[in-house]
């Protein structure tokens, strides 16, 4: 079976977009109108007849007479051939001059790009009106000179385009192998650059056209470009201007056939370039519409264990939800977990399990598109589910704080760090002036910034990633809240690095009481800091307890499966256990057991229906197969010790 | 900074210097007589070659570029073919009107367009919609087809302003604020449309930065987080934008200030075309261009300030 080609053609998938269908309609109506105006519009634009002058629409002239008592209509449509056929021309110059510039530049760089774009500049720092006037001024009055002219002060935005394109077919491998290959760089340029080039150039060419009309127009209306008695459209607008005590409307069809020419050139513009894949934005939603369809994700439903009142964050059954243009699902699901004040819990898991989010959600924060649909997150001793931001506010920094994952870009760039400590310092305890900027000091002391003052002074770029890390911790530290939730702290980070900031948290934890919530894929890191941690599966808690149990005898498969997927923990001369298969999409979550179609232990009664959380060996698993998971650990406990 | 700036200023006078040749040659290079444009198309042969000489016509363009170069940095852009009055008065005479407009204008468009593209970024859904809906239409409106629908409907039907005309604003501030509210609306409203489309797509860009869900989760309040540290991060790109569309401005300040009826430099080149006024023309093209790339290192220092990166890199 041959595969579909993918229909990457632009004109294909214009047609999916009714604004652009209409746009492509109107414009292609209105071509043919000018291109055969004598059969369209009959009437002799030029013929007066001051009997009949400032007339509205009638039978004879569909849209009027204008002051000299000429058909608006005929003129307006004989009048495109000088507007639309120079904007077009002006389109078609500039992309013939700009194309080639713009290849030549990023192909040869050096001198010759700085010349090229030397020479864009040039034409962007004069209005090309003006430029056209001069034009004029120097070679006389003549539509086709000017709309050549125009083209070339136009060609900036080709020459841009052209020269990205090159600059990025250029730097990709099979360019190189075509130079080995001894092909000369033109052939090379023209068939490897013009097939990527060829969507963002019918944009480009779309809206060159639309800003072409309008200074085509504007010279009209200056008198220029189409001399007079000719029609244009701008001339046209400059009689109506001369009219508007005696013969207003002569300014309604002239601004239309204008406005609606532009529109429709953007509009082309704007659907190819967010036709291009990837560019394409969520739909919007109005209230009326139908509710979107919930996916199917079958969840078995667990005896909630009432909350510890002495717990410092307290989940329950907490689920969230995301909403895409065809249906809403869950990511996390029916989630339950306690923090105890100072304690540290790690959440772990595979990417695309739903702890990010978990972890974030704390926080009440959550990316566009999601929300928190079912469940509670106590926080010392609040619900902040459905709380507004104005409320949440006042529990996110000062009781609960985050840490995330990228520390190079987790604090403002245009801030300096100590400008982004001093700022939240004053939001949560009023201090100012030079005791804040004490405290700002005193914070990245804590945090372990060899030279705070100059840190203070820093922006996020130029520090290391460790110490970004460091800076954000302190950032996070500045409400002096109970619980810090640090999203893969150290991911990002060098390994030596890693182990200072766990220390740093460690420290802190020590020093402060502070609850920290790591989330992490690696078990290394809860081994090294956690008390407790909650291992989560495809949007599920699937195991949860003690990390002295959990890290030696695991109750559920996929527990097992990742503590034997460590490096640390492989056996020598065996291979190292990776998982098969990949965490599934929520939309794509399995009827049973979510770990099934990747564990070695799944039965048919595993398939069969969700499986529920329950209390198992001192901790929780949803796992029913618990038993022979213990069995054969212990028998590879034995094996281990054996070899 | 200073090092910044500097750099800055020097890439300036090159441009100017490039822009302010280019227009010369195309001007000098010119195939029409400019003698027929001064003594009419009636004058003999032998006037016309006096005039050429007197001029300096005759001169090898190198020499007449190089006394028109002398000239420009003395302050001198030579005298007009028409009126024979030194082009740098009439220029001068006529800027203030041509940049209360872009100027003026400039402002609108920033405050109005940021601020549009802000909400319609942040807020989204229906008010997302609305707003980027109107500014798709309003940018495919020639500026002088609105002048004069302003014209239609606040002066001849609402008699509210005035339809044509200029008092400057030392004569009297309130007329002044009257005869240049429509002017500026007319040449604002498209440039506002195109800084919305660009502020929109830059605040959404931001929205989506690890930094601003940090700046949340430190409990900041919303209007911090949106208009201080989002703002200024998404200012970055608008700035370019906001460079582009003062040239712009320019160019339909000459559309405008013909609607109007405006002592600017709009009019004064249109009425200079006209005339085969070439030192005018000029003149208008020096002045403008000095003026344009003066605004372009301003935006480039504010491009600096805003962002720490560009200026310590």
């Amino acid at each position: 079976m041959t595969r579909a080609r993918r229909s990457d053609n632009a004109l294909t998938r214009l047609v999916r977009r009714p604004g652009a269908v209409v746009a492509l309609v109107f414009l292609a109506l209105l071509t043919f109108a000018v291109i055969f105006a004598d059969v369209v519009a009959p009437i002799d634009p030029l013929t007066q007849d001051l009997a009949r002058a400032r007339e509205l629409p009638s039978a004879a002239h569909w849209l009027g007479t204008d002051g000299f008592g000429r058909d608006i209509y005929s003129r307006l449509i004989h009048g495109g051939g000088s507007t639309l056929g120079g904007a077009l021309l002006a389109a078609v110059v500039a992309m013939t001059i700009g194309i080639p510039l713009g290849m030549l530049g990023g192909y040869f760089r050096g001198w010759v790009d700085t010349v090229v774009s030397r020479f864009a500049d040039v034409f962007q720092a004069l209005p090309t009106i003006v430029i056209l006037m001069a034009v004029i001024g120097a070679f006389g009055n003549n539509n086709t000179v000017a709309m050549v002219a125009l083209g070339v002060a136009m060609c900036e935005g080709f020459i841009r385009l052209a020269r990205a394109m090159t600059l990025q077919v250029r730097r990709e491998l099979y360019v190189d192998a075509a130079s080995v290959a001894g092909i000369t760089s033109g052939s090379i340029l023209v068939r490897h650059v013009f097939p990527n080039i060829r969507g963002p150039l019918l944009v480009q060419l779309s809206i060159t056209a639309g800003a072409a009309l309008l200074i085509q127009a504007g010279l009209g209306f200056l008198g220029l470009g189409t001399p007079p008695p000719a029609p244009s459209w701008g001339g046209m607008i400059d009689e109506a201007s001369d009219l508007i005590y005696l013969h207003p409307w002569l300014l309604v069809p002239t601004g239309a056939i204008m406005i609606l020419s532009i529109l429709s050139f953007n509009v082309l513009g704007d659907a190819l370039a967010s036709d291009r894949p990837g560019g394409v934005l969520a739909g919007v939603r109005l209230p009326w519409m139908k509710p979107l369809p919930v996916a199917e994700q079958p969840v078995a439903m667990s005896e909630l264990v009432p909350a510890d009142p002495k717990a410092v964050v307290s989940v329950r059954d907490l689920t969230v939800s995301f909403t895409d243009r065809n249906s809403t699902f869950a990511v996390v699901q029916n989630v339950s977990f306690d923090v105890m004040p100072g304690e540290a819990l790690g959440i772990v898991g595979e990417s695309g399990c739903g702890k990010s989010v978990t972890a974030k959600a704390l926080l009440g924060l959550i990316a566009p598109g999601g929300k928190i649909t079912g469940g509670q997150v106590t926080i010392n001793g609040t619900d902040v589910v459905g709380l507004s931001n104005r409320e949440l506010r006042k529990v996110r920094g000062t009781t609960i704080a985050l840490v995330s994952q990228e520390p190079m870009v987790a604090l403002d760039p245009t801030f300096t760090i100590g400008a982004q400590l001093r700022e939240s310092i004053a939001h949560h305890t009023g201090r100012k002036g030079r005791e804040l900027n004490d405290r700002a000091l005193e914070l990245l002391r804590l945090v372990g910034m060899p030279d705070p003052a100059q840190a203070a002074a820093s922006y996020t770029f130029q520090v290391s990633g460790g110490m970004a890390q460091r800076a954000a911790i302190a950032l996070a530290l500045t409400g002096e809240p109970d619980v810090l939730v640090a999203d893969e702290p150290t991911t990002a980070l060098d390994v030596t690095v890693q182990a200072e900031i766990l220390d740093l948290l460690r420290s802190l934890r020590k020093d402060l009481g502070l609850a920290v919530i790591i989330v992490t894929h690696d078990l290394g890191v809860i081994a090294d800091l956690c008390d407790r941690a909650v291992v989560m599966y495809a949007g599920q808690v699937i195991e949860q307890g003690a990390v002295d149990t959990l890290l030696t005898t695991p109750t559920h498969p996929y527990t097992r499966a990742l503590l034997a997927s460590m490096p640390s923990h492989a056996i020598p001369g065996l291979p190292l256990d990776a998982i098969p298969g990949a965490v599934p999409a929520p939309r794509d979550w399995p009827e049973g057991c979510r770990f099934a179609p990747r564990c070695a232990f799944a039965t048919d009664a595993c398939r069969s229906a969700p499986v529920p959380i329950l209390a198992q060996h001192g901790g929780l698993s949803r796992c029913i197969r618990v038993d022979e998971v213990l069995a054969q650990s212990r028998n590879r406990t034995e094996e281990r010790n054996i070899a | 900074m200073t090092l910044y700036i500097l750099r800055r200023l020097g890439i300036t006078v090159l441009m100017v210097f490039i822009v302010v040749t280019l227009a010369f040659f195309l001007v000098a290079l010119m195939p029409n007589d400019v003698t027929s444009a001064i003594l009419g198309p009636d004058a003999t042969r032998e006037a016309r070659d006096a005039l050429r000489e007197e001029m300096g016509l005759n001169d090898p363009a190198l020499f007449r570029y190089f006394s028109f170069i002398t000239g420009l940095l003395q302050g001198d852009l030579g005298t007009s073919y028409v009126s024979r009055q030194p082009v740098v008065t009439q220029v001068l005479d006529r800027m203030p009107v041509t940049l209360t407009l872009s100027i003026g204008g400039i402002i609108l468009t920033t405050v109005l367009g940021v601020v549009l593209g802000v909400v319609a970024a942040t807020r989204g859904g229906w008010v997302d919609s609305a707003i980027r809906g109107s500014a798709g239409v309003v940018q495919a409106i020639p500026n002088f087809w609105l002048a004069v629908l302003l014209v239609l409907v606040f002066a001849v039907n609402l008699k509210l302003l005035p339809a044509s005309g200029w008092t400057p604003i030392a004569e009297n501030p309130l007329d002044f604020l009257r005869s240049a509210t429509l002017p500026l609306l007319a040449i604002g409203l498209a440039a506002t449309a195109a800084v919305v489309r660009q502020a929109r797509v830059a605040m959404m860009d931001v929205q989506a930065k690890d930094y601003m869900q940090t700046l949340r989760a430190t409990g900041l309040p919303e209007w911090r987080v949106i208009w201080i540290h989002g703002l200024r991060n998404a200012s970055i790109p608008v700035l370019t934008v906001i460079g582009l569309q003062f040239v712009a401005l320019f160019g339909g300040a000459v559309l405008i200030e013909q609607v109007f009826a405006l002592p600017g430099v709009g009019s004064l080149v249109v009425a200079s075309v006209n005339v085969g006024d070439m030192p005018m023309i000029l003149g208008v093209v020096v002045a403008l261009s000095v003026v344009i790339l003066l605004m372009n290192l301003l935006i480039d220092i504010l491009y600096g300030v805003l962002n720490p990166k560009a200026r310590l890199a």
